[in-house]
């Protein structure tokens, strides 16, 4: 039973096609790194495997469950047990972070103890336990980072999701972060999905990398086939120069 | 001193000198008699049980209208402004009807609908007409009638702060719950200030309401301050009587500054393209349509269509023209002169708000804000003090002192409009004009403005109604011979046949409803026609 099947999915706004007849397979415990370049239907097929959109054509299965097929979810993005760290990090400006951290497991009626003992692991796990009081808008950009990556986990997710999370920051804190991210992976066993249009970070973060190009996959492989992508990139950008 | 600097700078001025010095006027002169400064006006002032009495049941009565205006208006705007409720945008329009008329007139539909010769008696009996007559005449009909007024004014608020809130932060919500949890606990908090606004808003407009709890006699302390100042034409008592709703404005507003001020600015502003998630009804639909249905024809259209009802005749609308005809059409022209007046200086203001241009800004914001919120009866005995000497009785004597009210009264709602405009307009498009060698005034009228022309037309619009439905202002500093049409049909109440009341309150919801409803269409028509040419 695999995490995520993707079947032939596809997906259109205002009929201009995002994602293009879209199939793939991911492993247990597998970092998977979509990369291309903006536009091209990274973050439309993450909100669809998220459950924040319907795929117009094809089937979404999660742990062998189908949850999406054809304009339809049929389960919602609450019940599909996953985590999402989005490209702005979305925290919520009115919580703390204990209660960014903690409000996924209210709604899943998870007692206060057991609560508190939750966030205080996972602040410890982001080392940011002396911040658990602090509002977002108080933190860094990598502190913020960094509570988002808590808040994805508190639910123990089986599969997170990671839509250009680092791209806001500066190079040494992106390296940081990433070293992080991993980790966190490691000592978790979740199977990430990340999306960037940075090869440097594809390569660093992802077991493998999915190349996409106009919503379709271009190219799958790691470091010799990122290589190739990126040259292919560039000699078109050439030739439309 | 650049344009920039000086245009604003003069604009403010304006507004304050049109606006705060006729308080301070009306202060120093309630402070002044037999030319000595003496107290002897405040003396008097809340020493009465009958004065506390009428405090109180004004303040019971905001308080409710307040409350029940939340407790209806936020679900209705959310499932307005965020779900695929069928036909939404015409329940919004629905709702915003009843705030677009003097509240008195939806007030007159009630009375002729419960009244011995009314539907309801026909209906029901009139034993229980009775009743439900008695009912209205008191507390609960100026509840109802003051609910149904100010109910949009929380819609629209919660509407538009949903706008606001970045449709990320609901998917993040959603990961973890489901609709109902992500609107408990992520999506109502975030529009909370926005909701107290409107509820303190409210709380405010009632406090300074007059023509309803007139007209169904029930004594509240604005009352006072008018009978003061008409009846007895004492001047200082007057004054002193309006100094309570004076401060009751000062406090609330001073509670939105301390308490709400700085939340507004948690929510995140929204890129354009993000496009915010909509909840799908599914299975309450249907129901949720027909009690909303329900619930708009009862508060909105029954009141309506009874004053429709009852002066269907051609007969009726020609006596009711020939006695008010005059004041309609000065209604109309001080409206057009009043909402025009309003949108420049509004879009200065609002300049000046939006983009911080100079460090007063707040001060100014407050200040508008502040002269909104103050009952009309305040404003008015306060111009009255300002303008009212020989020197500038010129002014004082004509129709400019109309102009300057509804200036005062309403510059908060041209000004918020083209502030909310403006920031969706970035500040670099003005940057890039000022890198192409434009001026500040060929940047406003060459770039901003033209970007910003529907927010201005909407403030326009919105200037037009609310100066077409002036009742409180107009009615303390009308000159003879200037009496607008809302002023004329109160004053024809206590002697014309229902009738003629009923058409004229007829003509008056149409001039109102109609100009704004036809621009609209205007708008929505030359846009759907540039679609089709874009398609």
């Amino acid at each position: 039973m695999k995490p995520i099947e993707l079947e032939s999915v596809s997906k259109c706004f205002n009929g201009k096609s995002a994602v293009v007849d879209f199939s793939i397979q991911v492993e247990k415990g597998e970092r998977v790194v979509l990369l291309g370049p903006s536009g091209c239907g990274k973050t439309t097929l993450l909100r669809m495997l998220a459950g924040l959109l319907a795929p117009d054509e094809g089937r979404i299965f999660l742990d062998g469950v189908l949850v999406a097929k054809s304009g339809r979810i049929l389960r919602p993005p609450e019940e599909r047990a996953l985590g999402m760290v989005f490209q702005d990090l979305a925290l919520w400006p009115h919580l703390s972070v204990s209660g960014n951290i903690q409000l996924g497991l209210k709604a899943h009626g998870l007692p206060g103890r057991d609560r508190a003992l939750r966030v205080g692991e996972l602040l410890e796990l982001v080392e940011m336990t002396e911040y658990a009081d602090a509002k977002p808008s108080e933190l860094s950009g990598g502190q913020q980072q960094r509570v988002a990556l808590a808040r994805a986990l508190a639910l123990r997710p089986k599969l997170l999701l990671m839509d250009e999370p680092l791209s806001n920051l500066d190079l040494e804190l992106n390296i940081k972060l990433r070293a992080d991210i991993i980790r966190l992976q490691q000592a978790t066993a979740f199977t990430l999905v990340y999306i960037t249009h940075d090869p440097e970070e594809a390569l660093d973060i992802g077991t493998r990398i999915v190349m996409m190009r106009e919503g379709r996959i271009e190219q799958v492989g790691k470091e010799k086939e990122v290589r190739e992508y990126f040259e292919k990139i560039q000699n078109r950008a050439r030739a439309g120069s | 001193m650049t344009a920039k600097r000086t245009i604003l700078t003069g604009i403010f001025l304006l507004v304050i000198v049109l606006g705060l010095f006729p308080i301070l006027a009306m202060i120093a002169a309630s402070l002044h008699a037999d030319g000595r400064w003496t107290f002897d006006s405040y003396q008097g002032l809340l020493t009465s049980r009958r004065e506390w009495a009428l405090l109180r049941h004004s303040f019971v009565l905001a308080a409710s209208v307040s409350l029940l205006t939340a407790l209806f208006g936020v679900p209705l705007g959310i499932l307005f402004g965020k779900t695929d409720f069928p036909m939404r945008r015409f329940f919004t329009i629905a709702f915003t009807v009843p705030l677009m008329i003097p509240p008195y007139i939806t007030a007159i539909g009630w009375a002729d609908f419960l009244g011995a010769n009314g539907l309801f008696a026909k209906l029901c009996g009139e034993a229980a007409a009775g009743a439900a007559y008695n009912l209205l005449f008191g507390f609960t009909g100026c509840l109802f009638v003051l609910f149904s007024t100010f109910l949009p004014v929380v819609i629209l608020l919660t509407m538009t702060s949903l706008k606001s809130v970045h449709p990320r932060l609901e998917d993040a919500g959603r990961l973890v719950t489901g609709w109902p949890g992500v609107l408990r606990r992520i999506t109502v908090p975030l529009i909370l200030p926005s909701i107290l606004f409107g509820i303190i808003l409210v709380f405010l407009l009632t406090i300074g309401e007059f023509g309803v709890p007139n007209f169904l006699r029930y004594d509240v302390f604005v009352l006072e301050s008018f009978v003061q100042f008409s009846a007895f034409y004492n001047f200082g008592a007057a004054t002193a009587a309006v100094l309570p709703l004076a401060l009751f404005t000062v406090l609330a507003l001073l509670i939105e500054w301390v308490f709400l001020r700085e939340r507004f600015h948690e929510v995140q502003t929204v890129p354009e393209k993000a496009a915010s998630p909509v909840i799908e009804l599914g299975g309450c639909r249907t129901g949720s349509f027909v009690w909303t249905a329900v619930f708009c024809l009862t508060v909105v259209a029954l009141p309506l269509t009874v004053l429709v009802g009852r002066s269907f005749s051609v007969s009726v609308y020609a006596s009711a023209l020939a006695v008010a005809s005059d004041s309609l059409l000065r209604s109309l022209v001080y409206a057009v002169l009043g909402a025009s007046l309003l949108s420049l200086v509004g879009f200065f203001m609002g300049y000046l708000v939006g983009r911080q241009a100079l460090p007063f800004w707040r001060t100014a914001d407050t200040l508008t804000i502040f002269l909104f919120a103050l009952p009309s009866a305040v404003i008015g005995i306060g111009l009255i003090s300002l303008w009212n000497r020989p020197l500038t009785n010129f002014i004082y004597g004509s129709s400019t002192m109309i102009i300057i009210g509804y200036l005062v009264k309403y510059a908060a709602l041209t000004s918020r409009i083209t502030a909310s405009t403006l920031s969706m307009i970035p500040q670099s498009m003005e940057d890039a004009g000022e890198l192409a060698g434009l001026g500040w005034m060929r940047r406003i009228g060459w770039i901003v403005a033209p970007m910003a022309r529907k927010g201005l037309l909407g403030g326009w619009l919105v200037g037009y109604v609310f100066c077409l439905r002036d009742l409180e202002t107009t009615m303390i500093i009308y000159p003879p011979g200037h009496e607008t049409l809302p002023v004329r049909i109160m004053t024809l109440m206590a002697n014309s046949p229902p009738e003629r009341i009923a058409a004229l309150c007829v003509v008056m919801a149409c001039a109102t409803v109609v100009p704004p409803a036809l621009a609209w269409s205007l708008v929505s028509l030359k846009r759907g026609g540039r679609n089709h040419e874009t398609h």
